[in-house]
């Protein structure tokens, strides 16, 4: 009697296990990435090409499960699939590329044990990162190891060449993209008197980064300040910051926030019939705002450091050329897609300069020749130097019509 | 005075919603004493398969909901007869233990079969606010406001009157005093885990409505913990008017002391009046105070 019940029991959660699996397979709904599969970890740069001279390794931390899953999980994606790309055209210089891509689910002391690994045991010549925390963490390794180092975190103490020598940042810092909104809203500014702008941002160091920053370049260019307002990332509700704003009445409001956080402040401005134009930074922006805020998302503002798969760009005809080689479209993948190929090339393109000179040293002088890139208008183009690892302070703004972002201005800066 | 009722209406919405998950918690702890860590995980289970029924088969939302709650309840059952069932008699400690393991192992098979990004509700609650007054919210809170007054009622009666809600207390109180009087501890868990998981998906869904559903959603899981031990762990109608305290201070501290000490604060008071009620009333408002002679 026991055993039969036990038996039952656990056909029972068989079953439930296989629904399960038979259910989530089709019809997701919201867009970001869905439909795409993941690179695994530890996924490498695909079919490798008759290469003479051997292996370049790169290693990349990915966040493909973590907090920033939704975001991090494309940009994986075209990082491993520029990598693909270009070994499929036969390598750089003579190498293969092996990317080396490992998940660290947005855990600090994760990314550090796995980029020990890269270091000593992989012998990686470079390495593709991701977070604000991790990147931070790990600058003084990364210069004492002397590995080039290209994260997704765009926050301007990363541009200190002197402190750290080998982080290099592939688009417009947190502060540099604020001040061209700044810069932005003062040029268009039709009323009279000076714009009043209000800043809305979460308590993180992720979240305050370019806030000192744009206070400063506001009062440089006349442009009033006149509220701040911290929504929390993973805030239900912005009613009583909005309603506190509100008092203020500014004509424009910055957001950095990642896509929820966005959402939920666009939802709640609509129905408390805000009219302020809201403006949201990189990671405020992109097709996740649209799909999570619906019609409170027609309107909006965003920094659009990269390009939309649905742009006629020159620079798109490879990523589709690339693509239809795998059997899928522009459509099946978003913007962090193309801003992880956009990144991954710009790394290539250093290796590139570098030859065969294939240590740290020898990258890094590569990435530093790096002029004026052409990335096809996939991204703004992108200078390093010596003394100058910024890369790019120029951005678009795209403002949401219908269902998707329309660019309202070409690549811009301050 | 507009802006104070505002504050209030969405305090007490957004609250409605903290109780309603922290409903999961009270219902374990009533029967057995443990508290559940993969609350978090069975709302996102919840969430992910109602959301699947209604996109990937097209069901509509009543009848996908119907669904979801009725395979919450088969999964609850399900963990509980596998998982927990060996902890019965055990110390309380190797069962919450055990629930740790749980949630880890939930989240993993949630990334396996959904992923991580983020996903939407096809709109089900309509988006037009509902104005009353000078105060305007959002048709989800209100639905979630009526959803946790009706289950309060529903426990409540259940708990108070049923052969089966009273077996539950009595396992709570003393589970070898039940076991010597007839009752099925055993039946008495599965139920509770399959109740606890059927609000949870409910309040999954609620909240899948209002942000968008990804696999953090879980944390909601344990940031209302604090409102289950104000309202007092053993306590339906304290966890209730636990969530409304909680959502209420947070949207009134937000509305009034962050304009004057610099943001933040919404986040922080409701956590300075939990440690001073606690520090008057350590079992919570409307908790059992145990009372043992040594």
């Amino acid at each position: 009697m026991g055993k039969r019940k036990k038996w039952a029991s656990l056909i029972t959660a068989g079953l439930l296990v296989t629904t399960l699996l038979a259910g989530c397979g089709g019809g997701q709904t919201s867009a970001p990435a869905s439909g795409t599969e993941a690179p695994a970890a530890g996924s490498t740069g695909g079919s490798a090409p008759d290469s003479s001279k051997g292996t370049i390794k790169i290693g990349g931390l990915f966040d493909e499960t973590g907090a920033t899953g939704d975001v991090g999980k494309p940009y994986a994606e075209g990082e491993v699939a520029y990598v693909d790309y270009i070994n499929s055209k036969g390598g750089i210089n003579g190498y293969t590329i092996e990317l080396i891509g490992v998940d660290y689910a947005y855990k600090v002391p994760e990314a550090v044990k796995i980029y020990q690994k890269f270091i000593k045991q992989d012998k990686v010549s470079a390495i593709l990162g991701w977070g604000t925390g991790d990147t931070e963490a790990m600058k003084e390794l990364i210069a004492k190891d002397k590995v080039p180092f290209l994260s997704a975190s765009y926050s301007e103490p990363l541009t200190n060449v002197s402190q750290h020598p080998y982080n290099f940042l592939a688009a417009a810092t947190y502060s540099d993209q604020a001040r061209a909104v700044l810069k932005w809203i003062k040029d268009n500014w039709q009323g009279s008197g000076n714009p009043k702008v209000a800043l809305i941002y979460n308590d993180t160091p992720f979240g305050k980064s370019p806030i000192e920053d744009a206070k400063v370049y506001a009062n440089e260019i006349g442009v009033d300040i006149v509220d701040e307002q911290i929504v929390d990332l993973t805030a239900l509700d912005a009613t009583s910051q909005l309603l506190n704003m509100q008092k203020k009445n500014p004509d424009f409001a910055i957001i950095q926030e990642t896509w929820g956080a966005t959402a939920t402040i666009l939802k709640d401005a609509k129905k408390l019939g805000i009219t302020t134009q809201f403006i949201g930074l990189n990671w405020a922006a992109g097709e996740g705002v649209i799909t999570l805020a619906g019609d409170a998302a027609e309107g909006y503002i965003g920094v659009i450091t990269h390009a939309f798969p649905y742009e006629t760009l020159p620079g798109m005809k490879e990523v589709e050329e690339y693509l239809a080689s795998k059997g899928e479209k522009l459509t099946d993948h978003n913007q962090k897609f193309i801003q992880g190929w956009v990144t991954a090339k710009i790394l290539l393109e250093g290796i590139k300069n570098a030859g065969d000179n294939l240590t740290g040293e020898g990258i890094k002088a590569g990435m530093e020749k790096i002029q004026n890139l052409d990335l096809g208008g996939l991204g703004a183009r992108v200078s390093f130097s010596a003394d100058n690892h910024r890369g790019t302070n120029q951005i678009r703004l795209g403002q949401v019509k219908g269902d998707r972002f329309e660019m309202i201005t070409d690549y811009i800066g301050y | 005075m507009d802006m104070f009722l505002q504050l209030l209406v969405i305090g007490l919405a957004v609250g409605s919603i903290y109780a309603l998950v922290a409903l999961g918690f009270v219902l374990i702890y009533k029967s057995s004493d443990a508290i559940n860590f993969a609350q978090g995980e069975f709302l996102l289970v919840g969430t992910y398969v109602c959301l699947t029924l209604i996109t990937a088969y097209g069901i509509p939302f009543i009848p996908a909901l119907l669904l979801t709650l009725i395979f919450s309840a088969l999964l609850g059952w399900a963990i509980e007869r596998v998982v927990l069932r060996p902890f019965i008699g055990e110390p309380v400690i190797s069962m919450i233990m055990a629930t740790i393991g749980l949630s880890s192992l939930m989240a993993g098979f949630v990334h396996l079969f959904w992923g991580t990004s983020t996903r939407v509700f096809p709109t089900i609650f309509p988006d037009a606010p509902v104005e009353i007054g000078p105060i305007v919210v959002s048709q989800v809170y209100i639905w979630s406001l009526f959803t946790v007054l009706a289950l309060l009622a529903i426990f409540t009666l259940f708990f108070k009157y049923s052969k089966m809600g009273i077996a539950m207390r009595a396992t709570a109180d003393d589970q070898q005093a039940a076991l010597s009087m007839g009752i099925s501890v055993k039946k008495v868990f599965a139920v509770t885990w399959g109740i606890s998981a059927i609000v949870s998906a409910v309040g999954g869904v609620l909240l899948g409505n209002i942000n968008g559903v990804n696999s953090s959603l879980a944390a909601i899981g344990l940031k209302v913990l604090p409102v289950a031990l104000l309202g007092g762990l053993d306590s339906i109608p304290g966890v209730i008017v636990g969530g409304f305290i909680i959502g209420i201070l947070e949207s009134l501290a937000g509305g009034y002391l962050d304009q004057q000490l610099g943001g933040g604060v919404k986040e922080v008071v409701p956590f300075i009046v939990l440690v001073l009620i606690l520090m008057f009333k350590p079992y919570g408002l409307f908790g059992k105070r145990e009372i043992e002679r040594v």
